[in-house]
């Protein structure tokens, strides 16, 4: 059996092998090796698609040698739809070989609400006796167990979903809790309707039938709602994607596509839909990150800059490179520790260089990367979501 | 070292449409390195195949008999900007655009700029001697090499040249290597020429009709006194699939474009632009445009830029050629090769340097259906003859390779061809490097 399932061959012909892909690669630019340019995966898919080469666990993992930053894809002279390619690659390559301990590991956990409650319960109670100083602060309870004001019942602007992420929901539930207050603030009405991991983990990792099975779940539990908001690049862009993804399914197909329209980042929910003027100032020089999910995959980059330049007293200044990948890349800074490592010294060298105080960045696994590099690199900037500074400015938060 | 076949197959292809499967791929981190991989390879009779970022459009890095893939890539360090000799020493793996970044903050230029140059390397755009849009007035690569440091096949390292301009202390061996196509030597250092940074720089776009009116216009330019610095062309077809893929508002049935920049001292660029326009509008041009700043000049380049994802959006393949004619050439050999394109029943776009006669030929096709690939091939023998009878030759740019060596008797003579290889067995008499090149 080989990959052959690759449902864009044409996609995946065009690719000339010019080398463009190679520089913009962060991976590439660190090692200097092929196999981690976009060029050289597809020449593998290729020559397993032309039956020269075979599915095995070695080829796997140079399949997994990539952050899916998309840097790649966008840039391609030849619209080759690279990280697409990849994705579906590693699915054939799971259907082939299972999936390997790891990932089995991940899919499991963020599959299972009663393991990631255990998990980060457990987690944050070794942070609190001071060990597990790497991961981010846990803060708990987990967002859903919290009972918060939803907004009025009849009148508001509009019913939201607030689609509460696993890392927002467990990890970063201070900020999911914030997120809900600022929609609320707004007068919208907001709902947190019982959702499950948003699949891309299993994508990433080659777990369709998986990402298949969650993108159901939580098309059921979000559909009729005037919006679906959520304050996690990855998470929005697989929900995005689920109009694409159950496209061939015919009881989901319509229903995707109807929730997948209505899916929104905070910032461009905001931005679109309208948000009380920033009143406090916040006394800060801030930088924005850009998530590759949020930027190339969902194309939100001017909004959360456009809020966070919209907050009196905000010193807003760009960073060098805001738009390429932090080496976070979900799993991928667990799976290549030492390559995460360096891409993440990058980005933390850029933004010393902009002196700024707070680094406001969408993304729960870009939040936790860049803390660490930051730590690593001896830079004081804090992270934060670009909500949180508004909530600072509307005085539901202290600084 | 890399020896799994997931790593070989990596090391397989550039970016032309052959591959060769090494036996084993050699990271090298210094001139150490490449010295025992050569002496290895020299005494065992193993095929050593240098390259860079593999981005070459010839299959100069493609492993034809396999043996060693040798990636200089890892050999990236710029060395010295050394601004009071005006010069740049560099390793092989330097890539061509951050060497040009890196002149550019230093306030200095370093002028070859092949299309590839975001990606490409130093060793392979010496190795290959890559020109670019600047060299009808900054000369192509071989211009700024003034030094190197290479391997010889036996694994010694020798020093050519050095950072004197003037230097007749033996024969001129810098300039063996310089295009010599990894079959000669492994460049492991090089020292290259950097030039003052022109001050201020304008561009144009004309549109013509008439191909014949565009060629007037090129040698009227240069008649009027003025050396642009770059001078670009963009036949009909290549008009038509921009304007297809971005909607810029290029006239469909215009036979030409000219891109043309002038730079140098503001006042100079000033006038040397006056007198492009006016040469423009004497011939005859249909439309004339001229960037009033950098925004302007990027809007205008931007059809320029766009005829690779335009094409590429047409048909999977592309086989881009590179012949190079005599300047006053190129009307007779666009038309040729359009006729060339009907006659084999296949869509060929030609763009290319209108300032030095460098025309890329790109056949859009799909490398997947045979009998189509036969007539591709049948068109490629066709250009090349057209081009060796307007008195030019194969390659202005990309070299020989793989992919135009069949052809090599079309541009020269046997004896010139025994000279090469007099050459070549002198310093590779085992034959170990980048064997299968250029005559086979």
């Amino acid at each position: 059996m080989t990959i052959v399932q690759i449902t864009d061959l044409a996609g995946l012909y065009r690719c000339n092998k010019c080398g463009t892909c190679t520089t913009i690669c962060p991976l590439y630019n660190h090692t200097q090796l092929e196999g981690m340019a976009a060029r050289g995966k597809v020449a593998l898919i290729e020559a397993v698609v032309d039956g020269t080469l075979r599915v095995t666990p070695a080829l796997r993992d140079k399949l997994s040698d990539c952050l899916l930053c998309g840097a790649c894809k966008k840039s391609c002279p030849c619209s080759v739809p690279t990280t697409d390619l990849f994705l579906e690659a590693r699915k054939e390559a799971t259907r082939e070989l299972g999936l390997p301990l790891f990932s089995r590991a991940v899919v499991t956990a963020f599959g299972s609400p009663a393991l990631l409650g255990m998990g980060t319960w457990g987690g944050a109670l070794l942070q609190r006796m001071g060990a597990l100083g790497w991961a981010p602060p846990i803060s708990r309870p987990p967002y859903q167990s919290r009972r918060l004001p939803a907004g009025p019942e009849t009148g508001a602007k509009m019913r939201v979903a607030y689609y509460a992420g696993c890392m927002m929901n467990y990890v970063y539930a201070d900020v999911a809790e914030t997120t809900h207050r600022v929609l609320v603030h707004n007068g919208y009405r907001v709902e947190s309707p019982k959702v499950e991991c948003c699949g891309m983990p299993n994508r990433a990792l080659g777990d369709h039938e998986g990402a298949l099975r969650h993108a159901r779940h939580n098309v059921d539990a979000l559909a009729g709602y005037d919006a679906i908001v959520t304050d996690c690049g990855s998470c929005g862009s697989a929900l995005k994607e689920y109009g694409h993804l159950l496209a061939g399914d015919p009881g989901y197909a319509e229903k995707a596509k109807a929730v997948s329209n209505r899916v929104y980042d905070v910032a461009e929910f905001l931005v679109k839909f309208g948000y009380a003027e920033p009143e406090r100032k916040v006394e800060a020089r801030v930088t924005y990150h850009d998530s590759c999910h949020m930027v190339r995959e969902q194309k939100v980059a001017k909004q959360p800059r456009d809020i966070l330049k919209s907050i009196p007293g905000v010193d807003y200044v760009e960073m060098k490179g805001a738009d390429v990948c932090c080496g976070g890349g979900g799993s991928f800074a667990f799976t290549h520790p030492e390559l995460g490592r360096k891409v993440g010294a990058t980005k933390a060298a850029n933004i010393r260089d902009t002196e700024a105080t707070i680094v406001a960045t969408g993304c729960p696994s870009c939040s936790m990367q860049i803390a660490a590099s930051l730590r690593q690199a001896g830079v004081k900037a804090q992270l934060r979501h670009p909500v949180e500074l508004l909530a600072r400015s509307y005085g539901l938060l202290e600084d | 070292m890399l020896d799994s076949t997931e790593d070989r197959f990596l090391y397989a292809y550039d970016a032309t449409s052959t591959k060769a499967v090494p036996d084993v791929v050699v990271l090298a981190r210094s001139a150490q390195d490449v010295s025992a991989v050569m002496k290895y390879a020299t005494e065992h009779g193993v095929p050593v195949v240098p390259r860079g970022a593999g981005s070459g459009l010839s299959g100069g890095a493609v492993p034809a008999k396999g043996g060693i893939a040798l990636s200089l890539a890892p050999m990236n360090r710029i060395k010295e900007i050394d601004l009071a000799n005006m010069v740049a020493v560099v390793e092989p793996g330097v890539i061509v655009g951050d060497l040009q970044k890196a002149a550019d903050e230093a306030g200095v230029y370093y002028p070859p700029d092949p299309g590839s140059q975001a990606y490409c390397t130093i060793g392979g755009s010496i190795a290959e001697n890559a020109g670019g849009m600047h060299c009808l007035k900054y000369g192509v690569t071989k211009d700024y090499v003034m030094g190197l440091e290479v391997v010889l096949p036996n694994g010694d390292i020798v020093h050519l040249g050095g950072k004197q301009i003037k230097n007749v202390t033996g024969y001129n061996l810098v300039q063996l290597f310089v295009g010599s196509e990894g079959t000669l030597g492994v460049i492991t250092e090089a020292i290259l020429k950097l030039i003052p940074k022109p001050r201020a720089k304008k561009t144009m776009l004309a549109i013509f009709d008439q191909l014949d009116t565009a060629a007037e216009a090129v040698t009227g330019i240069l008649h009027a006194g003025v050396i642009p610095a770059a001078l670009e062309i963009m036949d009909n077809r290549s008009i038509v699939a921009v304007e297809d893929h971005l909607h810029l508002g290029l006239p469909r049935d215009a036979e030409a474009i000219l891109l043309i920049e002038a730079d140098g001292m503001p006042e100079a660029v000033e006038a040397e632009a006056a007198t492009i326009e006016r040469v423009c509008r004497d011939v005859g041009v249909r439309e004339f445009k001229t960037a009033r700043n950098a925004q302007e000049s990027n809007d205008l380049w931007k059809a320029r830029r766009a005829i690779s994802p335009a094409i590429s959006r047409l048909r999977p393949t592309k086989m881009g050629e590179d012949i190079s004619v005599p300047r006053s050439a190129i009307p007779e050999m666009v038309r040729r090769v359009q006729k060339i394109g009907d006659e084999f029943n296949l869509p060929i776009v030609i763009f290319g340097h209108a300032g030095d006669g460098n025309l890329h030929p790109n056949i859009l096709t799909d490398r997947r259906d045979a009998v189509e690939m036969e007539r591709v091939e049948k068109a490629i023998a066709a250009i090349f003859d057209a081009a060796v009878e307007l008195g030019g030759t194969l390659s202005g740019e990309h070299g020989i390779g793989l992919s135009k060596q069949p052809f090599l008797g079309k541009a020269l003579t046997p004896e010139t061809i025994n000279l090469m290889k007099t050459l070549k067995q002198a310093l590779d008499p085992r034959g170990v490097l980048n064997p299968g090149k250029i005559w086979g």
